[in-house]
């Protein structure tokens, strides 16, 4: 990317609101802003900005928390992003702001434990502070680990034949791909196949970074020789770039919370891979029409922005 | 009512775009978008990012941290509903620019 086509923050963080909110399912609540006062919480789940495009996601892990009678609090939007947008600008005096912020921001809620859905996060709070908060903050999959067995007690079987897809490219990453393993093995009637391309590059398939084309397909060719009907990702990223490829393969993409959902019997939607499945930009905007209206959007601004969010 | 003004310079110092003062402890950008003359603190109400460095759209700034959005010529609405922009008083007489001390 050239500096020429360098995006704005605002046109960035406007997608992460409009598309966010256009995607959002019934029901889903998140606080840009912790208010003074509010009762100590002790969880809370990191909603980062790319995360809004996947809203089932953190609606999941909260849902999936209720069935153990566990309540957290969501705190997502611009406004709690964690500066990973203004690292890879090299706004380096910015990003420090910005996760100083956020991770101030969280200390209202007096909470126990802070997890983060993406592992951008993880990298940025932690070299910007996080051990040093009041709060412990880990990804959002150790949370899982943790309450595991007591999921366990609800868990029904779930028959799929899976290829797991994930990153090791660092401790954090190896952590995050063996506790979605641990969280898969449990899952009862998951056939867990072996597979030799699932390994995706760096820290998570990122957008301007994602696995090159080749190797998805032949990641996509060999669950479908070994007989796979999913791939299970373990991020929110994962899934965005690697759904589109149910278009072409017959193997369905879930986030590994989606599998949780199945079996802990947690109806679900998939608000991205319906609309990304359409196939073009006309399609999704057709789709969302009365929520565009309804929300008093600018057509054409959407449709930027669904190219931006979807499409990229 | 004002009876407190500064003058913070002569009327073409301040071309299209954003420039950053000080006046006494305070630093104050002011922008001349769409022809007029805007001037507001130097940091965003919200988590005090740097409004020097707004991306501008029209009369619209924006908060290059988190993008909170205010509209200079609806006097600082932020666009999202979010806590608006307090603008200072600004006018020019005589070719110079004042600046509501204080406001």
């Amino acid at each position: 990317m050239t500096s020429d086509q360098r995006p704005t923050y605002t046109n960035l963080y406007e997608t992460v609101r409009g598309v966010g909110n256009l995607l959002a399912p019934e029901g889903f609540k998140y606080l840009t802003e912790i208010p003074p006062g509010t009762p100590e919480s002790h969880l809370v789940i990191h909603l980062s900005c790319m995360a809004h495009y996947t809203p089932q996601i953190p609606l999941l892990a909260q849902k999936i928390l209720q069935k153990i009678d566990l309540d957290c609090l969501i705190v997502g939007g611009p406004e709690n992003c964690c500066g990973e947008l203004h690292k890879h600008f090299k706004d380096h005096d910015l990003e420090r702001q910005m996760a100083r912020t956020a991770m101030t921001g969280f200390r209202r809620a007096k909470p126990h434990k802070v997890v983060s859905i993406c592992p951008d996060c993880d990298e940025v709070f932690s070299a910007h502070g996080a051990e040093r908060m009041p709060y412990q903050h880990t990804n959002i999959s150790d949370l899982f680990i943790e309450y595991l067995d007591r999921l366990k007690a609800h868990m029904k079987s779930v028959n799929l034949r899976i290829v797991p897809h994930f990153h090791t490219v660092n401790a954090a990453r190896q952590r995050d791909a063996q506790n979605m393993m641990t969280i898969l093995r449990a899952v009862p009637g998951l056939q867990i196949l072996d597979a030799q391309f699932a390994l995706g590059p760096g820290i998570h398939c990122q957008t301007l970074h994602p696995m090159p084309a080749a190797d998805q397909e032949r990641m996509f060719v060999e669950a479908v020789e070994l007989g796979a009907e999913a791939l299970v990702v373990p991020y929110h990223s994962c899934y965005r770039q690697h759904c589109k490829m149910q278009l072409k393969h017959r193997v369905e993409v879930h986030h590994m919370f989606n599998i949780l959902a199945m079996s802990l019997g947690i109806p679900f939607s998939e608000p991205f891979k319906e609309m990304r499945l359409l196939g073009d930009v006309d399609s999704v905007v057709n789709a969302l029409r009365s929520r565009i209206q309804n929300q008093g959007y600018d057509e054409k601004t959407v449709r930027a922005q669904i190219t931006r969010a979807i499409f990229c | 009512m004002v009876d407190n003004w500064v003058s913070i310079g002569r009327e073409e110092e301040f071309a299209d775009g954003l420039r950053t003062i000080a006046v006494g402890r305070q630093r104050i950008v002011v922008a001349r978008l769409k022809g007029q003359l805007f001037a507001f603190d130097a940091l965003c109400p919200h988590a005090q990012g740097p409004m020097e460095r707004s991306e501008v759209e029209g009369a619209v700034v924006s908060c290059p941290l988190h993008a909170w959005r205010f509209d200079l010529e609806a006097g600082g609405k932020e666009l999202h509903g979010y806590r608006d922009l307090p603008l200072h008083e600004i006018k020019v007489a005589d070719g110079q620019v004042f600046l509501a001390v204080g406001s």
